[in-house]
Order: structure tokens, then C-alpha cells, then sequence
């Protein structure tokens, strides 16, 4: 049993915090604004920096120009880039989808792609969703009809997030429309290039007000054989995989950014009067910094968990979802009980020292109404931990 | 990081786990709560024969010189299996607090003792008007010839009806004093108070009770010192014997709703139990990490102040969610007698109560984080 980490890992996360002091996050023009999964802003700047490092090929073969570093080292590098809340949103998505790049692609696919993704150059976003596939990802209706040198593709994808800013849609379409076949046997995974004619992207308002999922239309797109990833048919397995990833991965910032933004809510309550006192020494604000901190502490270690298997190499079943549960539900009350700390100060943007955690309280809140649902909804996801995880029965 | 146990924490784990299955069923268990002693002496030095008293002591005192995190194992499986009687008291309190604050001749004396299992040792710190050791006792020694002169009123203080000795905090002077009280001197009285499971807490009346000056353990006028470090321990071993009962509450409810059938089919099947075991199980997840982080850092003798409060904080309130989801899904059934599940809702809340509940952690953890 050891809880702490090596003199490497800790030099390691020394080198991090050096460079990300050097480079905070004033310093990027930004192309959209934070999420609350703590990936920072989108900014194709940074990102590129983040290339330029050699940290987004950081675990990736050297042949494909990575580092061969641990999953420990990626791990602590997130937890990193959440704390400083620079903005690394692209390469936050990237970096699951290139691990199956890696894992499925063809040579000349990973030729192609991993060094513009390792530089951060190339975004990748995820097409999964569809308006009448959410939970229900297998009844996904856009088709890829294979023909001559391509599949003709066509159909609608919904929440594609960032795609709008991204080049490469990795894309789940209905290779078999045999309805006698099997739904999982029926999907394929591809790399859909955004400039190919017939694909438009429609940028959807959300209900904060700014763009982060897009529609995505493909009318008759003409996507060449070769950027088939993986075996035809075979895309459920990968989507399964890919969304595991995505569960984990994605949230795994999340504690850290809690844990920052709990900071400097602390500091916010020592230093502001408010009716004749010091927020700080109001009992009910200090019990709602504490269950923040106990939460955000609790929801770190279990990820760490995770990670350490991961790290381990050893299987996950239930792991990757019952992390989405907890740091959804985390997230849920932890911006809750910060926007209530700070009172309807949260909801103003004023030109003050706060502005910043002020409007983006407002705007972190507003994002928890989609948290759960993100990354499949935490209703699916208990499905999972029950039936994978705890052998119930499925009927 | 390794989340994992050792090969020998794997095999202590499995020694106790069987131990516990074959000597100690949950029938006993009940028998216990009705039994004036509380606990099966029998039991009691089959456990001293495993060495289990003397885990973490140092050879030298008779002990195996174990760490914590094997103690906190150890822990885990009697949570699991509820068992009743002094050993927390002895070992977790009161040697701990003999091996912190004990003059060399008071280790010598006792611990060779416990570690045999011949010895039962507990910590009284609580009074009727005096729920920690933040406060200021109303129990008081008195500095006289030779000695010293306690008076006054203990409460809660768990196993004072079987114990040897009691470690009692008084106030003396400029603070507080531990002294190592003999359970037949003169004046001692004990009352054992109403349970709510097997758990035994007294009422420990001192009247004019003389102890000499050998009796001090520790210095004069630090005992809160030495009781912030032994309820530091407490705290993440208790934590550790919640996260054993959790893991079974578990387990049992699980394997219930699998084998349960309503309207045709195992109530596992449908979503709403489904939901509140995969509830349980991320309670369950961050109540091992966040234990077993506390213990770990109690045996590295790191500063863990703060992730000792953490843990507790919210073991304490993961537990409570746990039990009653537990009993949720048992329906019925575990409300009665013969069920085993409401020992754990009980264990849930005892536990919950002991060496601080959520709000004394939760001011820990405020003051750690500078509010």
C-alpha cells in the first residue's frame, strides 16, 4: 500500500507546474470559453504548445514520435493542466481518441494522423450521438454504404462537441442495414474529414449562451476505404472501448479543477465582508467549503484508483463508468454549494479581482445540468456498474 | 501508488476472514448483546493465541511489530464480522496511548500482558457535559502527597465494565493528565449503560479515587496532546472497521437482490435496485480509498491530520447511505431479529458517533484549510 507518489513522478509534476507557470493561461487567445470537467478553455495555441512539449504523444510508441511514458505521468499531467485551469480542452478529447488511432489504425492511418495530432495540430472530435440515438447508442441511423474505393455516407450526428473547432470526426455510422443483422455487428468506426463535400456543421447555442456541440449533417460524404479504423462491423467494441475511455479520461481533471476553484473560493470567503462579516466566518459557508473539500478529496482518490489499474495494466469493468457517476454527481453539488458561498455575486460578471470565478461559476453551473448526461447519461452508466460491475441481472 | 495489499496483509486478510466465518456467526454475535460481559472469552484468547493483541506492538513488549496498515486490515475483517468486545479499546486506545505517552517501567508492565491477551485496556475521555477533548474535562485530579485525587463523572467510556485499567483525562492544573487507573481501586464505580447493539459503553463514577504518581502516564498537564494523537489513530481505525462492515453490507445485498424474486423475476433486474447498488458501490469505492489512505498515512507516521478528518467525515456518512439503502433492498426481512442486516445499520451509526462524528471532522478540516 502507498498512497504517495515516486521522487520521479513528484520531479515530474514539478517540471509541469514550472512550464505551466511560465505559460498561465492569460497568455492564449482562447476560441471558446471553460467546461466544467476541467480541460480548460479551447485554444488551438496552447494546444500546439502542449505539442510542442512532446506531452500530447507523451505515452505513445516512439515510432510515432511519442515518449513511452507511463499512464501515471499522463495521469499527473492532467491533473496539472486542471489546476492551473490553462486551456487544453482540444487535446483533453484528443487524447482518448488517438489511444484508439493507436490501437485500431492502420499503419498508414497512424502515419497519417498521430504526428499532426502529437502536435496538436490535428482536433479530433467525437460523432456518436444521433437525434434519435442517445442511451440508445446501437439505434444510431446514419449509414456508410460501402462502394468502389469508399463508403457513401449519410445520415446526422448531434452533440459533437467542439466540432466546430476540430478537423476529424471520429465517426460511428450503420455498415450493414440488413435488419436481420444484429445492431452490434452492423457499426463501423471511421475518420470523417470535415472539408469533405456534403459535411455541414451547424453550431448549436447552448443554454449558456455560446457554442460547444455542433450538429453535424453528411449528405451523400464520399470517405475513402482507407480511413475505415479497424475491422468493419466491428464498431461497437470500439464504442464501448472509446466511451470507457471517454468516461474516465475525460473526468479525471475533474477533482483537481474542483479543488481549485474550492481554493479560491476559500480565499474569496476570507477576504469578503459581507453583512458585517467575513464570509469565512459564517458556520453554514464553512460547512459548504468542507463537504466541497471532503467530496472533491474522496471523488481524487477513487480516480486514482482507476488510474493506478489502468497504470497497472489490470482489467476495468465497471471502473470507468462508476468514476463518470461519482465525479458527475461530485460536480453537481460542488458548483451548487459554491455558487450558494458566493450568493447572486455569482451571476455578475464585475470588473474586480473575482470577475473571472464570477462568471464562470455562472457558467460552470449552468454546465451541470448536462454533466450527467455528457459521456452517456449516469443512469446508463448505473446500469453498467450494476450489471457488469455487480453481476445483476440484465432482465 | 499501489492501492494494492501485500502478499502478507492478503494472508493476514484471509486468516482472519476465516477465523471470524467459523468462530464467531452472527447468531453469536446476538448472544453477545443480551450477555452482561458482552464478549466471548473464549473467542478473546483465540485471538491473543493468532497474536492479534500484540500486532503492532514491538517485540520487545511480546508484540509482532506489525504496522498499521496490517492492524487496520485485522480491523476490517472484525467490522465485517461485528465483533463484540474489548479489542478496540485495548489495542487501538489503549496500548496505543501506553506506547505514546508510557514511561519504559509502564510499557514493561503492561503491554507484555496485553499482547498475551490478559489484559483489557480503555480510554475514558467523554462526561455528561463533555463530549471531546476539545473541551475542558469536569473530571478532576487533584494534586495531593504522593499522588493525585480524581473526582468526577465519566460517560461513554466503552468496555470500563471488563476493563483492567482505564485511562482516564483530567483536568489537573494548566490542562489535562491521563492517568492509568486501576478498575478495583477504592471509589472506582461502573455502570454499564443501555446498548443499542453489542457495543458496551459505561458510566465510570470516580469518588475520591487515589492514584500515586507512577500512575501519571505521560507528562502532567499534556494529556491533549497524546489524546489528539491516539484519536487521530482512532478515527482512521475506526474508519477501517466501517469500510469491513460496508464491504459486507454489500456483498449480502447483492447476493439478496440476485436470489429475491418478485413479479417473475430477481429483483436485481429492475433499474431502481439496480441504481441504488451501483450507489452503494461508489460509496463503497471512496470509502475504501479515503480509509485506507488515512491508515496508510497514520502508518507512515505522516502529519494526516486533514485526510484522517476526510476519511472519517465521509465513511460516516457513506456508511449511514449504505445501510439503509441495504436494508432498502432487503425489504421487510432485515427489520427483524434474525436478520443479520440491522447489525450493520447499527455498526453504521455507532461507528458514525465514535472518535468524532462529521461536524468534529469537518472542523478539522476547516482549520486545515486555513478557514
Amino acid at each position: 500500500m502507498d498512497f504517495g507518489f515516486t521522487p520521479e513522478q513528484e520531479k515530474w509534476r514539478q517540471e509541469i507546474k514550472d512550464f505551466l507557470k511560465d505559460n498561465p493561461a492569460e497568455k492564449f487567445p482562447i476560441q471558446t470559453g471553460e467546461d466544467s470537467w476541467g480541460h480548460g478553455a479551447f485554444s488551438y495555441e496552447f494546444v500546439r504548445l502542449l505539442g510542442k512539449k512532446g506531452w500530447i504523444s507523451l505515452t505513445w510508441p516512439k515510432n510515432y514520435g511519442g515518449q513511452e511514458r507511463p499512464w501515471m505521468d499522463l495521469l499527473i499531467l492532467f491533473e496539472e493542466l486542471a489546476l492551473a485551469r490553462v486551456p487544453w480542452a482540444a487535446a483533453a478529447i484528443c487524447w482518448s481518441m488517438s489511444n484508439t488511432v493507436l490501437e485500431l489504425g492502420s499503419e498508414e492511418l497512424k502515419q497519417e494522423f498521430l504526428p499532426g495530432i502529437g502536435r496538436g495540430e490535428t482536433i479530433l472530435w467525437l460523432a456518436m450521438s444521433e437525434p434519435d440515438a442517445g442511451s440508445d447508442l446501437l439505434a444510431l441511423r446514419t449509414t456508410a454504404i460501402e462502394q468502389d474505393d469508399h463508403y457513401l455516407v449519410n445520415g446526422q450526428k448531434v452533440w459533437s462537441a467542439l466540432a466546430h473547432l476540430s478537423d476529424y470526426g471520429f465517426l460511428f455510422a450503420r455498415t450493414e442495414t440488413d435488419p436481420s443483422i444484429p445492431k452490434w455487428a452492423s457499426i463501423s468506426l471511421f475518420l470523417l474529414d470535415k472539408g469533405l463535400p456534403g459535411v455541414t456543421v451547424q453550431p448549436m447555442i447552448s443554454m449558456y449562451g455560446e457554442v460547444f456541440h455542433s450538429e453535424v449533417f453528411m449528405d451523400n460524404v464520399r470517405i475513402k476505404k482507407k480511413y475505415l479504423l479497424g475491422e468493419k462491423n466491428q464498431g461497437v467494441i470500439h464504442l464501448t472501448k472509446t466511451l470507457e475511455f471517454d468516461r474516465f479520461w475525460a473526468r479525471f481533471p475533474k477533482p483537481a479543477f474542483c479543488h481549485r476553484i474550492n481554493q479560491d473560493l476559500v480565499q474569496y470567503a476570507k477576504e469578503t465582508r459581507r453583512d458585517g462579516r467575513f464570509l469565512a466566518k459564517d458556520p453554514m459557508v464553512k460547512h459548504k467549503l468542507v463537504e466541497n473539500a471532503i467530496e472533491i478529496e474522496s471523488c481524487r482518490l477513487v480516480f486514482w484508483n482507476v488510474g493506478w489499474k489502468i497504470d497497472r495494466g489490470l482489467p476495468l469493468t465497471y471502473e470507468a463508468s462508476a468514476a463518470k457517476v461519482l465525479a458527475d454527481d461530485m460536480g453537481q453539488r460542488f458548483f451548487n454549494r459554491s455558487v450558494q458561498v458566493m450568493g447572486p455575486y455569482a451571476h455578475l460578471n464585475e470588473a474586480d479581482k473575482w470577475a473571472s470565478l464570477r462568471a464562470n461559476l455562472r457558467r460552470w453551473y449552468l454546465w451541470t445540468a448536462g454533466d450527467s448526461l455528457a459521456g452517456g447519461t449516469s443512469e446508463i452508466a448505473r446500469n453498467t456498474m450494476a450489471t457488469t460491475g455487480l453481476g445483476l441481472p440484465r432482465k | 501508488m499501489d492501492f494494492s495489499l501485500s502478499e502478507q496483509q492478503e494472508m493476514l486478510r484471509k486468516i482472519a476472514r476465516d477465523f471470524f466465518t467459523n468462530e464467531l456467526p452472527k447468531s453469536s454475535v446476538k448472544e453477545m448483546a443480551k450477555d452482561t460481559r458482552g464478549y466471548s472469552l473464549e473467542l478473546w484468547h483465540k485471538m491473543a493465541d493468532l497474536g492479534w493483541m500484540g500486532l503492532v506492538l514491538p517485540e520487545e513488549y511480546g508484540g509482532s511489530g506489525g504496522s498499521f496498515v496490517d492492524l487496520a486490515i485485522l480491523l476490517e475483517e472484525m467490522g465485517r464480522a461485528c465483533l463484540p468486545g474489548p479489542f478496540f479499546s485495548t489495542v487501538v486506545l489503549g496500548a496505543s496511548i501506553v506506547m505514546e505517552a508510557g514511561s519504559e517501567v509502564q510499557r514493561e508492565r503492561l503491554l507484555p500482558k496485553l499482547a498475551r491477551g490478559e489484559l483489557v485496556l480503555t480510554l475514558a475521555v467523554a462526561e455528561p457535559y463533555v463530549l471531546s477533548h476539545t473541551g475542558v474535562f469536569e473530571v478532576r485530579a487533584r494534586n495531593v502527597e504522593g499522588g493525585y485525587i480524581i473526582d468526577g463523572t465519566k460517560l461513554f467510556v466503552p468496555d470500563a465494565h471488563v476493563a483492567d485499567y482505564i485511562i482516564c483525562a483530567a483536568k489537573t492544573g494548566r490542562g489535562s493528565t491521563l492517568f492509568l487507573v486501576d478498575t478495583k481501586s477504592h471509589g472506582l464505580s461502573c455502570t454499564v449503560l443501555p446498548a443499542m447493539s453489542s457495543e458496551r459503553q459505561c458510566e465510570v463514577k470516580f469518588n475520591q479515587v487515589k492514584v500515586s504518581k507512577a500512575d501519571v502516564l505521560g507528562k502532567v498537564n499534556r494529556g491533549k496532546e497524546y489524546i489528539d494523537k491516539v484519536l487521530t489513530r482512532a478515527a482512521a481505525a475506526k474508519c477501517a472497521e466501517m469500510l469491513g462492515g460496508a464491504e459486507q453490507v454489500m456483498e449480502m445485498t447483492v447476493a439478496y437482490a440476485k436470489e429475491r424474486v418478485q413479479f417473475g423475476r430477481a429483483i436485481g433486474a429492475f433499474q431502481a435496485i439496480q441504481h441504488h447498488c451501483a450507489n452503494m458501490l461508489n460509496d463503497l469505492d471512496a470509502c475504501r480509498c479515503v480509509a485506507r489512505r488515512a491508515v496508510w498515512m497514520v502508518s507512515e507516521g505522516m502529519p494526516c491530520a486533514r485526510e484522517v478528518s476526510l476519511a472519517k467525515a465521509w465513511v460516516n456518512e457513506a456508511y449511514h447511505r449504505m445501510t439503509l439503502l441495504g436494508h432498502e433492498i432487503h425489504g421487510a426481512i432485515a427489520f427483524q431479529h434474525d436478520h443479520d442486516m440491522h447489525l450493520y445499520f447499527k455498526q453504521a451509526k455507532l461507528g458514525e458517533m465514535a472518535f468524532g462524528d462529521t461536524a468534529y471532522h469537518e472542523e478539522i478540516i476547516a482549520r486545515e484549510m486555513g478557514l
